[in-house]
């Protein structure tokens, strides 16, 4: 088993998250444009999509932080022009590239909510009736259901319209054709997805996650177990065997990695880039080279957790947090809000990134002072 | 953040900060960046911030 320092294994993940490459390197100080956007989008295999947009939506942000500024509907073109990009349950909601398809296959067999299967037990025949206006006039949303019902149920507010529409999005049955204002229009995918992709063998739970995994150790350049099974949600019990048969089957590489306790995993012949990575970006939560907190803390010492759910009060750092990369490390991070009405960047709160409880930022200000 | 890190470096890094999220409010549409009291960061971005343009 090779070893790898934590700053070797640190420029391996944040080249395979698409950081390597100079902010307008690749199109010659152009704006970013398609190619840019795939290029990204190989290096992540997925967006996660959000309804949070206190700043942008969340699928926008990853793409910024690794083009810079770009047209935002780039991203609604490849997905919905193209049809490069579909929306399926991967990380979470997420963009996913149409090629991956037939791997996400074998989800909308087996995936069953058990809340959403009360709107079939308790309203008999409602799913259907919502399926046949899909055929009949999709694509359609919600509130184009003849009796989409009224957002006072029990279940997270959501209406028995939606509630039937994703009981149908998630077998598959119909998908997202396409957003306005970011609500969902749902169609059949035999009228929106490439034949090929239809045409495409389901693929056994085992080959699906086999790929998924492969996927996940493309993206996150060196993971452990949990790191790349959370990348596309796979239950770790199944993961470890399979990492395992992976490794056999010379797959995967296992490599110690410096600081850390569990083994880690590559892709056989991963090297460490030779260029010292110079990023400057603010990082989205829904950022997946953050997804996994444990993983952040590992590979660049920040404990970062969420606080859109804790109470205001007692938030340590804010509401909706942005690490900031530096070149390798993430070195602050600040609340961030949009105020769109006064058309201010609202910096509600900036923290150094401190592992030296005897900092002092107050240097910080007097320097500048100075 | 390492102990110890000099006041020049600390300088090195807030202005890309601020270009940072300058560029960061003028792709959301945005006129200004308003940097808050919270954090031990915030006197030397806001400095910082004054220093670039939207």
């Amino acid at each position: 088993m090779a070893d790898l320092s934590l700053s070797e294994a640190r420029r391996i993940a944040l080249a395979a998250q698409g950081f390597s490459t100079p902010r307008n390197g690749a199109s010659g100080g152009q704006p970013p444009g398609l190619d840019d956007l795939r290029r990204v989008i190989s290096h992540l295999n997925l967006l996660q999509i959000d309804t949070v947009n206190v700043l942008a939506r969340a699928h926008y942000m990853p793409v910024y932080s690794r083009l810079g500024p770009y047209e935002i509907r780039l991203i609604d073109d490849l997905a919905y022009v193209h049809r490069e990009l579909f929306e399926y349950w991967a990380h979470a909601a997420s963009f996913i590239p149409m090629r991956l398809y037939p791997v996400l296959k074998h989800r909308m067999v087996t995936r069953r909510e058990k809340w959403l299967e009360k709107v079939r037990t308790e309203y008999p025949g409602f799913v259907e009736r919502v399926l046949d206006q899909v055929r009949e006039r999709g694509p359609i949303s919600v509130s184009d259901l003849e009796d989409s019902g009224g957002r006072t149920g029990p279940w997270w507010g959501l209406s028995r319209g939606k509630m039937a529409l994703e009981w149908h999005f998630d077998r598959g049955a119909i998908g997202v054709h396409s957003r306005r204002n970011f609500t969902r229009y749902y169609d059949l995918p035999e009228r929106f997805v490439p034949q090929e992709q239809l045409d495409a063998a389901v693929l056994t739970e085992e080959e699906a996650n086999r790929e998924m995994l492969l996927l996940s150790a493309r993206s996150h350049g060196v993971g452990t177990e949990t790191d790349l099974a959370d990348y596309f949600r796979i239950k770790t019990g199944p993961a470890r065997k399979l990492l395992k048969a992976m490794v056999a089957d010379g797959e995967l590489e296992m490599v110690r990695v410096e600081g850390w306790d569990a083994p880690a995993f590559v892709l056989p012949g991963t090297d460490v880039p030779p260029q010292r990575v110079e990023a400057r970006s603010v990082v989205s939560p829904f950022d997946s080279l953050i997804w996994e907190r444990d993983r952040t803390e590992r590979l660049f010492g920040m404990r970062y957790r969420i606080e859109i759910y804790v109470p205001a009060p007692k938030r340590q750092f804010g509401y909706y947090v942005f690490p900031f990369l530096m070149d390798e490390e993430l070195v602050a991070r600040v609340d961030l809000k949009a105020d769109r009405q006064g058309k201010r960047l609202l910096v509600q709160a900036a923290h150094l990134e401190a592992r030296n409880p005897q900092r002092d930022a107050v240097a910080v200000a007097a320097a500048l002072g100075g | 953040m390492k102990p110890g890190i000099p006041k020049e470096t600390l300088w090195r890094w807030l202005r890309p900060w601020a270009d940072e999220l300058a560029s960061l409010a003028r792709w959301l549409g945005l006129e200004r960046v308003v940097i808050g009291r919270k954090g031990d960061l915030a006197d030397g971005l806001r400095r910082a911030v004054k220093t670039v343009r939207v």
